[in-house]
């Protein structure tokens, strides 16, 4: 099914986008918790910044002393004191 | 949690990566299900944690991504057996412990009832105790469906009932009947109303039956109020015929009671001084162990405790109980009634011989109380005028029947 498809679908039938077009979805707790899911990979990972590859493009998490508390497949933790989230060519 | 402890069974360690292309490794190990969690980066390296299984997988990652694992730390329970492993007494007496656990699970620590209203917990757990199933039994013993066959027959007001043996427990679940079970049949045999009370009749419906008294006239107990002999007469006014009813009606009578409580001239006051002593106590079967501290002072202690079981899980219940004893000092001493406290009594007393007769659903007209001082101490004397309900069923004696046959009537 294209894209095309899945999209108009999901806005007609009003399914979440995250799960009928695997968008990017980031949840925030204050300043020092971040969950982000349906990334694809990890393209750095450093003290205080944080790039991840999604499939809409990239998305750069800045802080200091920025932990991953758990990654998997689907979603990853990250803690920490978070100053700045940005997305990059969605 | 389970995650926690399945890692701390299986083992982890924190490891430090040492290698440029840390990014690839994660993705790596991503993509091969290795676990990795709380990586943290320090200096120029990254540390995290891996569980022992992860960590012999990541070869092929770290030999990809150039990245080489060094061991910081070693958790969980592989390790610590290793790390023990030369205390003999230590893991005899573990295995002791369990072996212990293990034998006192095979038993029944606890009884649960759940769902009664009407009959109460002791009361089942008595019928119980008579079907030798009691706290102490060994759980194969435990006869489940019986014992929910013998509760339903033994007790017709449970509906029903579920008896399992979950972990040392045995639990009990019934429904008790909450319609009638029986319609009530009316009682139809003749009878009269007699008085229970002496009285002078204030109200008075009769529903059925012969009046033999009216409003305003004095009765005894024991004197009939409605007869259950019912005449019939004639046009001239002789009785030809009896009939027997059942007699009944609403007959209210006004009567005066007196009631009386003697107090003693001294009254005990306990005071307490504030000293506390705390302590607790631990009970295996018959054995029990008491740590309390020894008392202080002069004054007397009174004491109270709060009796736990010890229990590992919900349903794994051991025979252990211990608990917190708390006790208070106070003295004792005796001293004359106050004229409030006096007048605080008399209308005490008053007020439950009040709450007590309303309670049966009887009017007070007029409730008076008067203190009474004797020799050695005061009485309560009081009086009061009730508006109560009167009258109990008799059977008809036969003497009382007039020997009036039907055949005369029609003679």
């Amino acid at each position: 099914m294209g894209r095309r498809v899945r999209t108009a679908a999901a806005e007609s039938l009003k399914f979440p986008r995250d799960v009928v077009l695997g968008e990017t979805l980031i949840s925030i707790e204050g300043g020092h918790s971040l969950v982000i899911e349906n990334y694809r990979s990890i393209l750095f990972y450093g003290d205080d910044c944080l790039k991840l590859l999604t499939k809409n493009g990239r998305v750069s998490v800045e802080g200091k002393g920025l932990q991953i508390e758990y990654y998997d497949e689907e979603s990853m933790k990250i803690t920490g004191s978070i100053r700045r989230v940005e997305l990059d060519g969605g | 949690m389970d995650r926690r402890l399945a890692r701390w069974w299986g083992g982890y360690v924190r490891v430090r990566l040492k290698g440029l292309d840390r990014e690839r490794f994660l993705n790596l190990c991503r993509s091969r299900g290795i676990e990795l969690w709380d990586l943290r980066v320090t200096g120029e390296d990254c540390e995290g944690f891996m569980t022992v299984s992860g960590f012999f997988s990541s070869r092929e990652p770290q030999k990809k991504s150039g990245i080489r694992l060094s061991v910081r730390k070693r958790f969980g329970l592989p390790f610590f057996l290793r790390r023990n492993r030369k205390r003999k007494a230590f893991f005899a007496g573990l295995f002791v412990c369990f072996l212990l656990l293990f034998g006192l699970s095979l038993f029944v620590w606890d009884i649960q009832v759940e769902g009664n209203r009407r009959y109460t917990a002791d009361t089942l757990i008595r019928y119980l105790d008579q079907m030798d199933i009691r706290c102490g039994m060994r759980k194969s013993r435990v006869d489940c469906d019986r014992l929910e066959d013998c509760l339903r027959s033994d007790f017709p007001e449970i509906t029903w009932v579920s008896a399992r043996v979950s972990g040392t427990r045995l639990l009990i679940q019934l429904k008790e009947n909450e319609a009638v079970l029986e319609v009530p049949v009316p009682d139809t045999a003749p009878r009269d109303l007699v008085a229970d009370r002496d009285g002078v009749i204030t109200d008075m419906i009769v529903r059925s039956g012969t009046p033999q008294v009216s409003v305003g006239e004095t009765v005894t107990a024991g004197q009939v109020l409605i007869s259950g002999i019912v005449p019939v007469t004639d046009d001239g006014g002789e009785v030809v015929a009896e009939h027997l009813v059942r007699a009944d009606g609403d007959i209210t009578v006004r009567r005066e009671e007196t009631y009386k409580r003697e107090y003693s001239g001294l009254k005990t006051e306990e005071v307490l001084t504030g000293r506390t002593r705390f302590g607790m106590f631990l009970r295996a079967g018959n054995i029990s162990l008491r740590l309390y501290s020894p008392p202080s002072g002069t004054g007397s202690w009174r004491t109270s405790s709060e009796e736990r079981q010890l229990s590992l899980t919900e349903n794994f219940f051991l025979p252990v109980w211990w608990g917190w004893i708390r006790g208070e000092e106070y003295v004792s001493y005796e001293r004359p009634y106050t004229d409030e406290e006096k007048e605080a009594a008399r209308e005490q007393t008053a007020a439950e011989f009040a709450e007590n007769l309303e309670r049966k659903g009887v009017q007070i007209e007029r409730n008076d109380a008067r203190i009474v001082e004797n020799g050695s101490g005061f009485q309560i004397e009081g009086s009061a005028v009730l508006k109560e309900p009167v009258g109990a069923g008799r059977s008809i004696v036969r003497s009382e029947i007039p020997a009036v046959e039907e055949n005369d009537r029609t003679e």
